[in-house]
Order: C-alpha cells, then sequence, then structure tokens
C-alpha cells in the first residue's frame, strides 16, 4: 500500500451547539482519489476544509508531514496550506489579476520563485489544460469552466502533494461541467492524490480509487466505485443514491430529448437557451 | 511628495528634542501697523524691535511667531512663546494669567464713524450695533461699559468694511488701527478718546528675570530715543503699505461697464501685482500658501490612507474573524474621538497641547489633518473591505499566503477599487478643510487671500481669486481621481463579459 499523506483521527468540528463532524477517521494515501458524496448538510465541505485548516478543527488530530497540523504554529499551517492545492465552488479568482498574475501570485510571494521562472511554468500548466491564449486576460473575461481550468492550475501551479476540491463542478453551466472533469480525470491518470466533494455520481464511478459516504458528520458507508454503486444498499446510503441516480437517469432522458427536438427543429435555439436557464434555477 | 510619513514621525521626535531652549519667540498678531504688521514674508514693527532688543539683551536667538490676537496671550501661557507683544493693553482680567511689563504706549481706544452719520456723544453708542476686533479692549469696552453684545470681527478693518457696508453703526478700535483705518478712506472720521489705555509686553507667570530685562530694554528705548525712532519709521512704513486703489478716474464718455473693468483692473493690480515693501508682488501670497495648502493636504491624505489602511484592516479582521481585539478597541475609541469632535478644536489641541514643542506648523498641520482624515479613510475602506467576497481570502490562504499577504495582496486592492468615488470625496473635502490652518497662523491659500484683504481693504477679488484657486485644485484632483477610476476598471473587475 502506498504511504499515508493525510492521518485524520477522531476530527470534529462544531459552530457553536451545532455539530457539523462528529469524529471522522481515514488514512489518504498517496495517488489516491477519494470522493465523498453525501446529502448537504453532511459535513463534506467542512470536512475538507478541516483538511487544510480553511476551518479549525475543534477536535482530533491530522498528521501531514509527520505533524499533526491542527495544533500546529500559524507558520507551520501557512506552510502546510501551501503544500495543499484547494479548488472552490465558485473558483475565487483574483479578479484585479491576470490570469497570469493569479497562477504566479502564490509561487513568486510564498515560494521565492523568480518572475521569469513562475511565467513559464504558469504558461506550461496553461498549455496542459487548453488556455494558453488567456494568459494575459482577466478572469471576468473567461467563461465558468475557463476560470475553474485556471483555478485548478493556480493550485498546481505551487506543486501540492494534495489536490482538494469542493464540489468544482456545481456551479458550471452544464455544457461546462465535461471540460473541467476532463482536466480532474488527466491529473487523476497522472497520479495527483485528490480528495473530491462532488455530485458527478459518474466520475466517481468513473475516476474514484475509493468513495466515502458522509451523512450527518460521520463517515457512514466506504468502499470502491463497485462496492458504492455496484450494489444495493439498505438505508440512508441506498436512499440517497437511489435518489441521485434516478435523477441522473430521468436529467439524460430529458437531455436527449431536448437535444433530439433542437436537431428535428422543433424548438429554437432561443427556447433551448430558455428551458437550459430553467434547469439552472432548478438546480439553484 | 516632500515629506515620507516615517520622516515625518522622526522629525517630530527630532524636534521635540532639538527644540532650543535658548530661542526668544515673540507672540503677536501682525496686522497691527506701526506696532507688527507684514513686510513681504517678514514681521516687522515696533513691537518687533523692542523684542529684538530684549533678545539681544539676554544674547538670546529670536524670532516671531505671527498668530491670531486670540492666540497671543495664551501662547506665552503654554510656553510656546516668551513674550506677548502685540499692541496689548494692560487690563486686570490680564494680569490674572500673565504679567505685564511697564507700558511703553499710551494710546486709547477711539469710535470709527461714517461721515454720513458723525459721531457727537457718546450716548449714541447705546443700542447700536458696534463693530470691534475680537480679543481687544475695544470689545471688552462695549461689553462692560456699554453693556451690550458687540458685532466681533477678525480685525478692525474688517470691522470697518462691514460698517460701511451697513452691517453695524460704529467701530470702536485702538487709536492707530483706528487711523489707519481711516486713512485714505475719506468716508470714515474718527473721534477723541473714549478712554485710553496703555501698551505693554507680557510674558508668563514668574518670569522674573525676563521681565527684568524687558522693562530695562523699555526705558533704555525710551531714554535713547530708539522707541520715538521706531515708531516715526514704522508708521512711515505703514502709511506707504496702505495703498488705496486709485480712485476710478474713467474719463466721462467710458460707459458704466467700461468702468467696473477699469477699477478691476486696479483692483486686480493693487491685490497681487503691487510689490510690497520688500518688493515681492502681492500675489506671492497667494503662491506660497497655495504651495502650503498643497503640502499639507497630501501629505495628510498620505498619512491618512496609512491610518485608514491599518485601522480598517484591524476593525474589519475583529469583525469577521475576531483578531486584535486589543487594537480594535483603540481603533473604536479613536474613530469616536475623531469622529465626534470640530476639526478646529483637533487642530487647536494639536497646535497648544499636544505638540506644543513642535515649531514647525507645516507639520502640526499634516499630523492633525492625516489623523483626522485617518479615522474616516478606515470607515471607508471598512466597508470596502467587508465588500469583498470572503472566498477571496480563503483562496489566498488555500494558497498558502498569510492573513497579511492575502489583505495586502488581494482584498486591498479590490477594496480601494470598489470604495475609490468615496476616498476620493474624502479627499477633496480634506483638501478645502486645510483652509482652517489660519487658526494655526500657517498662511496657506485662504489666509493669503485673507492677508491681501487685510493689507488693501479690497474684500471681492481676493477672496474670489482664492475661491477659484480652490476650485481649479478640486477640479483637477476629480479630473485625476477619475483617470484612477477608469484605469483601475480596465484592469477586470468590470470588463464586458467576453467569451471569444
Amino acid at each position: 500500500m502506498a504511504e499515508v499523506l493525510l492521518k485524520i483521527e477522531n476530527l470534529k468540528k462544531s459552530f457553536g451547539a451545532l455539530n457539523v463532524l462528529n469524529g471522522l477517521t481515514t488514512d489518504i494515501r498517496k495517488g489516491e482519489v477519494v470522493v465523498m458524496i453525501g446529502p448537504s448538510g453532511g459535513g463534506k465541505s467542512t470536512f475538507l476544509r478541516c483538511m487544510n485548516l480553511l476551518e479549525q478543527p475543534t477536535e482530533g488530530t491530522i498528521v501531514f508531514d509527520g505533524i499533526d497540523i491542527v495544533s500546529a504554529s500559524e507558520a507551520e499551517k501557512n506552510r502546510v496550506r501551501s503544500e495543499m492545492g484547494m479548488v472552490f465552488q465558485h473558483f475565487n479568482l483574483f479578479p484585479h489579476l491576470t490570469i497570469l498574475d493569479n497562477i504566479t501570485l502564490a509561487p513568486r510571494l510564498v515560494r521565492k520563485v523568480p518572475k521569469a521562472e513562475a511565467e513559464a511554468k504558469a504558461m506550461e500548466l496553461l498549455k496542459r489544460v487548453g488556455l494558453e491564449s488567456k494568459a494575459k486576460a482577466y478572469p471576468q473575461q473567461l467563461s465558468g469552466g475557463q476560470k475553474q481550468r485556471v483555478a485548478i492550475v493556480r493550485s498546481l501551479a505551487m506543486e501540492p502533494k494534495v489536490m482538494l476540491f469542493d464540489e468544482p463542478t456545481s456551479a458550471l453551466d452544464p455544457e461546462m461541467v465535461g471540460e473541467v472533469l476532463d482536466v480532474m480525470k488527466d491529473l487523476a491518470k497522472n497520479g495527483m492524490t485528490m480528495v473530491v466533494v462532488t455530485h458527478e455520481m459518474r466520475f466517481a464511478r468513473d475516476v474514484a480509487s475509493r468513495v466515502l459516504f458522509l451523512d450527518g458528520g460521520r463517515i457512514t458507508a466506504e468502499g470502491t466505485p463497485d462496492e458504492i454503486f455496484g450494489q444495493k444498499h439498505e438505508g440512508r446510503l441506498g436512499e440517497f443514491l437511489g435518489k441521485v441516480q434516478g435523477e441522473m437517469t430521468a436529467d439524460a432522458e430529458i437531455s436527449a430529448t431536448i437535444l433530439q427536438a433542437a436537431k428535428d427543429g422543433k424548438i429554437t435555439v432561443g427556447e433551448l437557451a430558455k428551458i437550459s436557464e430553467m434547469i439552472k434555477e432548478k438546480q439553484a | 511628495m516632500k515629506r515620507l510619513p516615517l520622516a515625518v514621525l522622526a522629525a517630530v521626535f527630532s524636534l521635540c528634542l532639538a527644540r532650543g531652549a535658548d530661542t526668544l519667540t515673540m507672540a503677536t498678531e501682525a496686522t497691527f501697523p506701526p506696532y507688527e504688521f507684514l513686510r513681504g514674508q517678514e514681521v516687522v514693527g515696533i513691537d518687533v524691535e523692542l523684542s529684538r532688543a530684549v533678545a539681544q539683551k539676554l544674547g538670546r536667538a529670536f524670532r516671531v511667531e505671527n498668530m491670531d490676537f486670540d492666540a497671543v496671550i495664551p501662547s506665552v501661557m503654554s510656553g510656546k512663546a516668551q513674550l506677548a507683544a502685540s499692541g496689548i493693553t494692560i487690563t486686570e482680567d490680564r494680569r490674572k494669567n500673565v504679567d505685564f511689563s511697564i507700558p511703553y504706549v499710551k494710546t486709547g481706544i477711539v469710535v470709527i464713524y461714517p461721515k454720513k452719520t458723525p459721531f457727537t456723544d457718546a450716548a449714541q453708542l447705546k443700542g447700536k450695533k458696534i463693530g470691534v476686533q475680537s480679543g481687544t479692549t475695544s470689545e471688552t469696552h462695549v461689553l462692560e461699559q456699554l453693556k451690550q453684545e458687540p458685532e466681533r470681527f477678525k480685525t478692525t478693518p474688517e470691522a470697518c468694511a462691514a460698517m460701511l457696508a451697513g452691517r453695524c453703526a460704529f467701530v470702536i478700535a485702538d487709536i492707530d488701527p483706528a487711523k489707519n483705518c481711516v486713512k485714505g478712506d475719506d468716508r470714515l472720521a474718527i473721534s477723541d478718546f473714549i478712554s485710553s489705555e496703555e501698551y505693554a509686553i507680557a510674558v508668563a507667570k514668574g518670569q522674573g528675570e525676563l521681565l527684568a530685562a524687558v522693562n530695562e530694554t523699555i526705558r533704555a528705548a525710551q531714554a535713547d530715543g530708539r522707541l520715538a525712532k521706531w515708531t516715526e519709521a514704522y508708521k512711515a512704513e505703514s502709511d506707504k503699505l496702505k495703498e488705496v486703489a486709485p480712485a476710478a478716474t474713467a474719463p466721462a464718455e467710458k460707459g458704466a461697464l467700461g468702468k467696473l473693468w477699469d477699477s478691476i483692473c486696479d483692483d486686480f493690480y493693487l491685490c497681487f501685482l503691487k510689490p510690497g515693501a520688500d518688493g515681492s508682488v502681492r500675489g506671492t501670497y497667494l503662491v506660497r500658501g497655495l504651495g502650503v495648502t498643497i503640502e499639507v493636504a497630501l501629505s495628510a491624505i498620505v498619512l491618512g490612507l496609512l491610518i485608514g489602511f491599518l485601522v480598517a484592516v484591524v476593525r474589519s479582521s475583529h469583525d469577521k474573524y475576531g483578531y486584535f481585539p486589543f487594537l480594535n478597541a483603540v481603533s473604536k475609541v479613536y474613530l469616536t474621538i475623531i469622529r465626534g469632535t470640530p476639526m478646529v478644536v483637533q487642530l487647536l489641541i494639536t497646535y497648544y497641547i499636544v505638540l506644543r514643542s513642535v515649531e514647525s506648523k507645516e507639520l502640526i498641520a499634516i499630523l492633525a489633518f492625516g489623523i483626522n482624515s485617518g479615522a474616516y479613510q478606515a470607515e471607508i475602506l471598512r466597508a470596502g473591505i467587508t465588500s469583498i467576497d470572503p472566498g477571496q481570502m480563503e483562496a489566498g490562504r488555500a494558497l498558502g499566503l498569510g492573513y497579511w499577504a492575502t489583505m495586502l495582496r488581494i482584498i486591498l486592492p479590490q477594496a480601494v477599487r470598489n470604495v475609490l468615488p468615496a476616498l476620493g470625496n474624502e479627499f477633496i473635502v480634506l483638501m478645502k478643510d486645510t483652509s482652517i490652518v489660519g487658526y494655526i497662523a500657517l498662511i496657506d491659500l485662504a489666509k493669503g487671500g485673507d492677508i491681501i484683504r487685510s493689507q488693501t481693504y479690497s474684500v471681492y477679488l481676493p477672496y474670489l481669486t482664492v475661491a477659484a484657486v480652490y476650485l481649479v485644485l478640486v477640479m483637477t484632483f476629480t479630473w485625476l481621481l477619475g483617470k484612477l477610476e477608469r484605469y483601475l476598471r480596465n484592469t477586470g473587475a468590470d470588463v464586458v463579459h467576453n467569451n471569444s
């Protein structure tokens, strides 16, 4: 088995009287792609944000690089964060900086990489995601999918040991989800250790090496994609999977029908846009 | 920028330390010829000669501090100056606060009246509006002898101008300024003494040695005729100084507009171009004043920005994350005090109490205005910081940047861009607010115009010109801010969505 990168034990987090995480224990191993699924409010995002200490856990330990980072000094925490990439649902690109500056800011400030070197590296990464022509653009000039690809590149520029993804495709128009998932699949293929919170069950099934089901602040089920998606389950997990898979099938059928109608010229482009607008609203 | 903020602080401390104890400072208001008046930028007059003689006698360096008359006696009480010599009349009230030398002039107060309504009898004063220079014995005379409220003006000429404009019936003033006002204005005349008084030099209580030196100097100057000589020379000079616009002797065929134009031209020459006693034109007051205004305003803006950034970051960090509880409490007190008290009062407190040992009035003004503006800028910037999506801070921290690095490189640039119009507004208010530095006797643009008005008795041109210069200043600044705003807007945030 590969070495353990993050050893998480009995992690708890509460906001005032609200207990969000109720004692989570798991190991994240090098090269693993861990996908966390579960109903909203189950603690997936909070768990992810505790891993790089964006949220300070109330209790428990996270051992990274041989030290417990939960009780580490502020400087140590900054160093730890610089070695973990994080991709947010809403991209969180810096709107006042160009794409190139978004990517090179942290390497230059934190790692003291010379400007030319940082930019060369950034261009190489941008090329990998097909966005080298946008280097001088500002985030507002990019589509959602492009922004998220840049956000991934921004994290990669720090050469992280692990990448955390917090619902990276939830804020995207449906037609842009694919381009972002492709980049993530490519990363996984190249051996990047990844922890992903997502509602994309197909991605979980195809890419994950392990799936965690979080409910009520606990890991209530855990297994390979086959174990999670390939079998019938009782209780909350069964309920949850039934719901999302049912939705997936229904959504796929509806999309196919609509697309066919558009191809046949039965509905106009304008109407198609209206429909996708309605779908987006429904998802929100 | 002439001074970097750190250099400003360093200067404060070095000034505090290096403050020469051996300089004899004379406090005066130089609008009282022939006793003290401005020859170009220099204060001259009988009181100045007398005080300089005292300094020579004591072997000390000598300097003159020009300020409002109301501030002259307080400045020796607070130790900012050692001698108060400003044609000060001996009164019992003043004796409670300072010690007086032997009198060097016996003079008195008279009534200035328009020839149209002659003054013949003291009973005429009763119940009328009486103009006086505030802080003078004339004011006390009206209050105590006539038992009525006077109309207070900053200077006697101002009171006379008001009388001619019908705003008061008579003006009561000391004999010399009264003579000065009447000279060259044949609409005015003066009465006999209605009360006489004696001028003396005031020193702080308990300065026996200094007082003795002053008394000896006065006696010597009276004995050897120097005092008489000075009086004659400065009276002559101040008479020359008081120039009156040549009477409009426009040929009859000129129309009303032509006459108006001629009088404007004459006025313009008198106010701005006529060389003063030291050879520099009067307009120099405005040019130098503009320099002071710009220096004080820009330095205060920079200082205010520094304070504002610091306080805004402390306050918003505390509100969002609970950081810096102590600094937050300090900031709150600072904001409450600064925003809860008038700017003028803060300026006076800085001058008389907090930084009383600081010589440079520019520095005092910069600090007072910078600290004041910092409070307003802090709240504007705090609004800007609060408006930034918390995801920006998270993204910065997730990349390994520290809290301050994220603040400086990611949050603040966006915050400033969001609040630039409000910030620009604060800069403009500050720029115009600096016109109150006259209170601490700093000659800025507004005070420069005031001095020209006090020397020429011309009201319209100096003030309208000052107003126009401020307007141009503010418009230039607004234009520059607009350019900055457009530049920042073009870098990102508001660019039209473009998916090419």
